[in-house]
């Protein structure tokens, strides 16, 4: 026997248990993470952003109209009734309506559902999508105003709109996100696109510029910037389109809120002079605009107006609070010119 | 909270039972992360594609 034999015989195996713990510790913890946010999760949920397994199980039974997208909502039922109004609502994923399950309860259902309550012929097209800008609102315009010719056109607009350029949007960067594996998992496991979401909500990052999206808007599209200057070139163009194709164009501001549990809502106090410079731009232009910051500090509490614990996209009550708004601007505006 | 973790603690040791460290710590964890990370959505309706 040479020396010091014995003691490498003794290692070994205790190497092996060690090895074989951490392993089934590691399993164990895997499995059981795995099951239980599936069981949590069990009809999925929104989170705000638009992929990964919980998302999707969420939105599985979404059903989406006929236009491009895929877009969310009403869509009429046949070519246009003379005696009918035909209104097209253009917007983002407020109007799609992120975190919102029931299609009933989206504002353009509930629109439609209260003009017919009052024995108005109307019916509806939605051309909404996820992170559309006001350069897909236009171009949407082009391709559908022909045929659908509208006789109202509502625009929802929300302060991602005005972002054509997206290369100094403030994003992490996270170090786990660099593993060949992250897409995969992300789209499949749903611990790991807990994980990822969990971490990237609280981890603080070194790597944003601004201390909040609200600041980078602020600064990029302020007066005389060229972010605001290529905006205003687009709404113009988008507004010149409406106004052509009828004269009752509204455009409905959603307003960028901060939302703290238990608080009222609030506006944020950076983009107040992006709303009234919005408000100064429609006049110009022309078209009627709705602000709904003024319904929406209404609520008591933010996590009534928030979709989700984990999404602030508008809830169903916001949404129903929206379409009281346009249900009585179109109800004067049919009677009176817009 | 520290006695209720202790106790099991001593529970797992003395039964032998290590197996149910990582069931405990995954519910721990994830239970503590859903509660911290409702309703703190980093940044609003962002999304760069569908």
């Amino acid at each position: 026997m040479l020396p010091g034999e014995p003691t490498r015989q003794a290692a070994f195996p205790r190497l092996g248990r060690l090895l074989l713990g951490i392993g089934v510790f590691g399993a164990t913890f895997l499995f059981v993470g795995e099951l239980f946010l599936r069981l949590v999760f069990w009809g999925g949920d929104s989170f705000s952003r638009h992929y990964g397994p919980i998302v999707q199980r969420f939105e599985r039974d979404f059903k989406f109209n006929r236009f491009d997208g895929p877009s969310r909502g009403p869509e009429p039922p046949g070519p246009k009734l003379p005696d009918s109004v035909r209104i097209v609502i253009q917007g983002d994923s407020i109007t799609w309506g992120q975190g919102v399950r029931n299609e009933e309860q989206l504002f353009s259902s509930r629109l439609l559902t209260r003009l017919r309550e009052t024995d108005m012929p109307v019916d509806m097209a939605v051309l909404a999508r996820p992170g559309r800008e006001i350069d897909e609102h236009l171009q949407q315009l082009q391709k559908w105003g022909q045929e659908l010719r509208p006789d109202v056109i509502i625009y929802q607009w929300y302060i991602n709109d005005m972002e054509l350029e997206k290369q100094d949007r403030p994003r992490t960067d996270r170090i786990w996100r660099h593993v060949f594996f992250h897409p995969i998992l992300q789209q499949n496991s749903y611990l790991w696109f807990f994980l990822d979401f969990s971490l990237d909500t609280l981890l603080p990052s070194g790597t944003v510029p601004y201390e909040s999206y609200a600041r980078y808007i602020a600064d990029n599209f302020n007066e005389g910037s060229a972010g605001w200057s290529t905006f205003e070139r687009y709404f113009s163009e988008w507004a010149t389109l409406a106004k052509e194709l009828t004269p009752h164009v509204i455009v409905a501001l959603y307003p960028y809120m901060s939302l703290k549990d238990g608080s009222p809502p609030a506006i944020r106090p950076e983009i107040v002079d992006i709303h009234t410079r919005m408000l100064s731009l429609c006049r110009t232009n022309n078209v009627l605009c709705l602000d709904l910051s003024a319904s929406l500090v209404k609520f008591e509490d933010a996590r009534a107006v928030r979709a989700t614990a984990f999404d602030d996209h508008p809830s169903a009550e916001v949404h129903r609070v929206i379409a009281e708004e346009l249900s009585e601007v179109i109800g004067a505006g049919m009677d009176h010119p817009l | 909270m520290t006695e209720f973790l202790a106790e099991l603690w001593a529970f797992m040791k003395e039964r032998k039972k290590f197996w149910l460290l990582p069931i405990f710590m995954v519910l721990l964890l994830l239970g503590m992360l859903i509660v911290l990370t409702q309703g703190s959505a980093v940044a609003p309706f962002i999304y760069t594609l569908f």
